[in-house]
């Protein structure tokens, strides 16, 4: 009789691994990628891809230096800088991004004690680094489909058009640059930028609206997210409670919650980065609590604060609330004494 | 009757096609039978015969020496080969009576009394006396069960048809075969604990069991549809999805009053009672992707594994492992030579790709699904944490003392981390130092 195996219960496992779980977020994207590259061109699957490339040759090097074990096959890296790529405008230089990604993976992510033991979003905080850092270049957006509008069509890069210097935001927003550019929907409602005119609801659904890749089609945002909740890849409270206080404080403070809803990086945060299960919370009511926090911070920001959109500083200051959230919050359902 | 909320666990493919609709054949007396005499919780049972000895089915062999312990029986006619120290599936060697059954077997006397005539004292001196133990799995000696303390009074008996380890099919078609002795065995611990009311618990994928036991048992026990989810069966879980009652951390189900007896054990209580039959034999299901013809076995206690295995056609294609009683809590046999016990429930024969199918451990991501999964509200990963650093105070401090070792933590976990031998190394620990200070 051949040999036996003896290790401990449970003999029997749902067979899934951290690639599996990773695989299915990337596969919740790729609507969102679609979009993007109709909207954007070519230049935005350049961004992903270097963008993705780079976060993924960076966590493999800086492992290796720091003689830890190989995780690339996790896809963990992989579904980093792809959320950071959509985090990102599509004219953004590719050095830029590639900062992006090293902030992300290796500060972020690897310095911080690797997959797991991260307390902030790596994506968000690759985004937030280049935000302060390089203000211009993340402030400018083209409009969609700006590619039609050019000699190269899909196939033109659209950062070579901006690498001859620096222009202000307002310059870029009212579209002086080749009318290829112009301000995103929160520019264009943010008081302090003084700008006219306001998207229409169903262009933010579809996508038809300028902003960061991952910005445009609510749409195809929501089909990913829905497919999420659907594999119980996500709890389905994150989306609704962040989504709900972002409506709810919008309409109270005099906005459109509609529109606050679908403009900017809500869309994106609610399903695919307030879900991290890294650093999210592990209880449902303190999933809840997150969310609710990030909601919040992210109207204030939009309505008082100095940035058009803040949903990525909403992200990383609840990310930094998570231990405590987590100490304090056990695995109590309402109700039930424990 | 509709049940109360229900909270975690994993909802497995339960893989009890292979075994539910075929009906409890006999496995032949085996060439040699070794009996253990300590398969049950308390003191190990002190012989009471010696190498050369006759033996008749049913005779004593073995009898308890104190409250908490059980008297063993013989299994079958025959001559004590041996007394002597064998392997049984904890790993543990353990003082067994060894058998050698006669080629006639006579059987045991067939005696009959009238179940409605037994006095409560009478009904638990005739489980005491039959040496009947829990056959859940832990093998609590049930007399004891039905001596609850007098502060401590019994007003619900529920039975644990639930079932809720994959591939385990032996209490189904006991609930469909024996369903008279059942229904006897429910009206004798009613009347030996003076308890007020009878629940049976069936989980929703048993609607066979569920219809036959509503119809015959009118009057008697009623039936309590449970969802489908390991673990319902356990105790503690049982109690709250049936009864809405949480049962105290570190205390006993008679704390609320009640009280939880397994469908095999009742059956066996019956048995004792009306036939004076005593604890010598039970039904397992052999089941599993290597098992050539799996099966519902009705075995002697003390039949080798191997033995049941080969009842069974034998193990086929690439077989890795033979997991004694359920797969999500049973224990993996390096041996196949060991016999099998008033516990055993179960041999599941897994192969290659079950055992193998996964690569080393990851790192947790803290995805929170053993949190959701946790049936006792506990938060595995941090216990994990705790442990893993050595801190087993903060791990008790979480709850660790209260997690019930189900593995439905690690059932899910992406990274396929170790939970449950973790959370089992944490409580070893964590006793150890509290018996030092």
């Amino acid at each position: 009789m051949s040999r036996l195996v003896v290790s401990p219960s449970p003999h029997i496992s749902e067979g899934e691994d951290i690639s599996t779980v990773m695989f299915d977020v990337i596969l919740a994207l790729v609507p969102a990628m679609l979009v993007s590259v109709y909207v954007f061109g070519l230049n935005a699957l350049f961004v992903i891809a270097v963008t993705a490339g780079s976060a993924m040759l960076f966590e493999y090097v800086t492992r290796r230096l720091l003689r830890r074990q190989t995780t690339i096959k996790d896809y963990s890296a992989l579904l980093t800088g792809i959320i950071l790529a959509l985090n990102l405008p599509p004219s953004i230089p590719w050095w830029t991004a590639v900062v992006g990604s090293f902030v992300a993976i290796v500060i972020a992510k690897e310095l911080a004690g690797g997959l797991g033991h991260n307390i902030f979003n790596p994506a968000a905080v690759g985004r937030a680094f280049l935000h302060v850092s390089w203000g211009v270049a993340m402030g400018a957006y083209l409009v969609p489909l700006w590619w039609q509008k050019t000699g190269s069509g899909f196939f033109d890069f659209a950062y070579l058009k901006f690498s001859e210097g620096a222009a202000s935001v307002a310059t870029l927003a009212s579209g002086a640059v080749d009318s290829i550019t112009g301000a995103t929907p929160l520019q264009l409602i943010k008081p302090s930028l003084d700008l006219q005119g306001e998207a229409s609801v169903s262009a933010l659904f579809f996508g038809n609206v300028g902003g960061s890749l991952g910005e445009t089609s609510a749409l195809a945002l929501l089909a990913g997210g829905l497919y999420l909740i659907w594999r119980k890849r996500i709890d389905w409270r994150v989306p609704a409670v962040f989504i709900g206080t972002v409506a709810l404080l919008s309409l109270v403070l005099g906005g459109n919650p509609l529109y606050h809803v679908l403009a900017g990086g809500v869309m994106l945060a609610a399903f695919f980065m307030l879900t991290d299960y890294v650093t999210a919370p592990i209880t449902p009511i303190g999933r809840m609590v997150f969310a609710a926090g990030a909601g919040v911070l992210t109207v204030l920001m939009r309505f008082y604060g100095g940035f058009p959109e803040g949903v990525v500083y909403a992200i990383l200051f609840m990310n930094a609330l998570v231990p405590l959230i987590d100490r304090y919050i056990k695995n109590t359902s309402f109700g039930r004494v424990e | 009757m509709r049940h109360h909320k229900t909270r975690g666990g994993v909802t497995a493919p339960h893989y009890k096609s292979l075994t539910r609709n075929k009906a409890t054949e006999v496995a032949p007396i085996p060439h040699e039978l070794v009996i253990p005499l300590h398969m049950h919780i308390g003191a190990p049972a002190v012989p009471l015969v010696k190498k050369g000895d006759a033996v008749r089915t049913g005779q004593l062999i073995g009898e308890s020496p104190s409250l908490i312990s059980a008297n063993v029986h013989a299994s079958v006619d025959g001559v004590v080969k041996a007394i002597e120290k064998r392997l049984v599936p904890s790993g543990a060697n353990v003082e067994s009576v060894i058998i050698i059954p006669d080629a006639e077997q006579a059987g045991a006397e067939a005696t009959k009394r009238d179940p409605a005539t037994l006095s409560p004292e009478e009904i638990v001196a005739a489980v005491r006396a039959a040496g009947i133990v829990g056959q859940g799995g832990a093998g609590f000696p049930t007399h004891v069960k039905l001596m609850p303390p007098p502060d401590a009074a019994i007003d619900t008996f529920i039975v644990n048809g639930c079932e809720c380890e994959p591939y385990l099919t032996c209490d189904f078609r006991s609930m469909l075969e024996d369903t008279d002795l059942l229904l006897e065995g429910i009206k004798l611990i009613v009347r030996a604990v003076g308890a007020q009311k009878a629940y049976i618990g069936i989980e929703s994928d048993k609607p066979e069991a569920a219809a036959k036991i509503r119809e015959a048992g009118a009057g008697i026990v009623d039936v309590v549809v449970l969802p489908a989810r390991y673990p319902q069966g356990a105790e503690q879980n049982l109690i709250r999805a049936a009864l809405g009652r949480q049962v105290p951390p570190g205390q006993l189900p008679s704390s609320v009053g009640v009280l939880v007896q397994n469908v095999g054990t009742t059956v066996a209580i019956a048995r004792a009672c009306i036939e004076a039959r005593p604890s010598i034999e039970r039904i397992m299901t052999v089941s599993g992707p290597a098992i050539e013809n799996p099966k519902n076995v009705k075995f002697r206690i003390g039949t080798s594994a191997k033995d049941l295995i080969e009842f069974c056609g034998g193990l086929k294609g690439t077989v890795a492992k033979v997991v004694h009683g359920g797969p999500m809590m049973g224990t993996a046999l390096f041996n196949t030579n060991v016999p099998m016990l008033k516990t055993s429930s179960g041999l599941i024969a897994l192969d290659h790709s079950q055992v193998f199918g996964r690569g080393a451990p990851e790192p947790c991501i803290r995805c929170g699904g053993c949190v959701d999964r946790c049936p006792q509200g506990l938060r595995p990963l941090y216990l994990v944490s705790y442990i893993e650093k050595g801190m087993f105070d903060k791990a008790v401090d979480e709850g660790l003392m209260r997690c019930i070792e189900c593995g439905a933590c690690a059932y899910g976990c992406p990274g396929g981390r170790p939970m449950v031998q973790l959370l089992r190394y944490g409580k070893s620990m964590a006793n150890k130092q509290r018996a030092a200070k």
